[in-house]
């Protein structure tokens, strides 16, 4: 242990100076189950990331891991050019399943991460105001005093989202947020996403199963193989947004990302 | 302008119709406020004629209306005073009970090893019939109210936090991460996602440790001591007054159902939005 940690730090400490959240060597075991098998990467400052591979495997348990919910078996993950244990501020995270609480409305649940979170930094009417502006912004308003009971899946999706930006945190980390949405709700969420992502510009981290989600999204796609998962290919999207799925161009991104 | 009188006529229209329907509605709405009573009225005619036809004596089984007419004379004089006397060990026993209850229901579930030192002395508590206990309570604390509060807090008590750590248990994985990603204190955590997360099972141990609570109460009273609706149902008993004896039974009935029915709806009503 000791003499992988002194080689680790002598290796690495240059090229992290960069990135904003540098993946190490992460593996990960359930028992004896083998889900992640030496994952390493880096994530600039402000870009858009995309995680794709086959379902099961282990995407979610990566997001966890960057998000500090749950610790690797081996490897380590630095933020800021420092170990994530020493990183104080919250993540914002999507989760893949519904993450609303359903005893709180609307306003409350958007309201949730700043009232935890920020409880010590803005009053009561801040955080209000903050969540009315997202709220309007991912098409909730006049939804503010619902309870999730009475929302459909999408809206729910949204609140969680909505919930995910009131919190102006360096990294957003999505796990499959629109796995439950229907296509057509999917694209709208995903312009919404872009439009949202222009405004509180930040590092995001998104994990899906469709490649061309990825495409459509972000600045550079991670594919990896099924579990237990390596990196099996990376390629940076250099086309202007908003992109048009149809175009000869996004067609080739798509040809190179389903081909290797 | 045509159009817009024709549209004011026909939101009139409409609202003429909703109120018919809301006065349509009314019956639909209110008819087990009709049915239940009729259908009470009915059962006990039917019980007073077989009683009557079959010439039962009334020391074995009252005529409905002697039960009435017992319950009438003693309202005042014992029902009512000894149903008081019974409320209050109930009350004060099942809000301490569930308080206790509750707390200690927060404290186990912080550790695993808590919990695993402590359930099986609740477990004890729980399948221990607590009237049992009543006679060894008596020797410390006397026939009076403390006895019988503290077998009724005893009695409630466990089963609301055994129901308490069970709920709290079984809060989702994806919230409790949720929080763990707001970097959550644990009582954020508590009071935001697991105690609220718990509250449909808190609620089912309340009712039942509200059962449970009449059930010790009138137990104890039955054990020692010269007051409670359980007491005066023995000493009517001594004088062979049967009709008496229901009247105390039917006092407790009521008294048991309005309770369950309270509980009921305050525990429906903070789990309102329950999926």
């Amino acid at each position: 242990m000791d003499s992988y940690k002194n080689k680790r730090s002598g290796k690495v400490n240059k090229s992290i100076k960069e990135a904003k959240i540098k993946v190490q060597n992460i593996k990960k075991y359930f028992a004896d189950l083998h889900v992640l098998d030496g994952i390493s990467f880096d994530v600039r400052e402000n870009e858009v990331l995309s995680i794709v591979g086959p379902t099961g495997c282990g995407k979610t348990t990566l997001a966890k891991i960057i998000a500090d919910i749950i610790k690797p078996t081996v490897g380590e993950v630095f933020i800021n050019n420092s170990p994530i244990d020493n990183y104080n501020q919250v993540f914002s995270f999507v989760f893949q399943q519904d993450s609303c609480l359903p005893w709180m409305n609307v306003l409350n649940n958007v309201m949730l991460g700043l009232t935890v979170a920020y409880k010590d930094k803005m009053d009561k009417k801040e955080m209000e105001e903050k969540a009315r502006e997202v709220i309007n912004l991912v098409n909730l308003e006049g939804y503010e005093n619902y309870y999730p009971i009475q929302l459909s899946g999408g809206m729910k999706q949204r609140v969680v989202i909505a919930r995910a930006f009131c919190l102006d945190t360096e990294i957003l980390i999505m796990d499959e947020p629109f796995g439950q949405i229907d296509v057509q709700t999917r694209y709208h969420m995903e312009k919404e996403l872009l439009k949202i992502w222009e405004k509180y510009r930040r590092t995001v981290i998104f994990i899906t199963n469709h490649e061309e989600q990825a495409i459509t999204l972000s600045d550079r796609v991670l594919k990896l193989t099924g579990a237990p998962a390596k990196i099996k290919n990376e390629i940076s999207i250099d086309i202007p947004r908003p992109r048009d799925i149809l175009s000869q161009e996004f067609m080739e991104y798509r040809k190179i990302l389903s081909s290797e | 302008m045509s159009s817009d009188s024709s549209i004011n006529e026909i939101i009139v229209e409409s609202k003429d119709e909703i109120a018919k329907m809301e006065r349509g509605g009314w019956f639909k709405k209110y008819y087990v406020w009709f049915l239940v009573p009729l259908l009470f009225f009915f059962v006990i005619g039917s019980v007073e004629s077989f009683l009557i036809l079959t010439k039962v004596p009334t020391y074995i089984f009252p005529l409905p209306s002697l039960i009435f007419k017992g319950f009438v004379e003693e309202f005042s004089r014992t029902i009512l005073p000894h149903l008081w006397l019974t409320l209050q060990e109930v009350l004060i026993g099942y809000v301490i009970g569930a308080t206790i209850g509750i707390i200690f229901g927060a404290i186990v579930d912080q550790s695993k090893l808590v919990e695993a030192i402590i359930t099986p002395y609740v477990l004890i508590l729980v399948t221990t019939p607590m009237v049992s206990l009543v006679p060894l309570l008596m020797l410390k604390f006397g026939f009076g109210i403390v006895t019988k509060v503290i077998a009724v807090s005893l009695a409630a008590g466990p089963v609301i936090m055994l129901n308490t750590v069970g709920g709290l248990r079984r809060t989702s994985q994806v919230r409790l991460e949720l929080m763990k990603t707001l970097h959550a204190s644990t009582w954020q955590t508590f009071i935001k996602v697991k105690f609220p997360s718990a509250l449909p099972s808190i609620s089912t141990g309340l009712i039942v440790g509200g059962i449970f609570s009449v059930i010790t109460a009138v137990g104890a009273e039955f054990v020692g001591g010269s007051t409670g609706l359980g007491n005066r149902i023995l000493y009517f008993s001594q004088l062979i007054q049967t009709p008496k004896i229901y009247a105390c039974i039917f006092t407790l009935s009521l008294m048991g159902i309005t309770i369950y029915m309270i509980i009921y709806k305050i525990t429906t009503k903070l789990t309102s939005w329950r999926e």
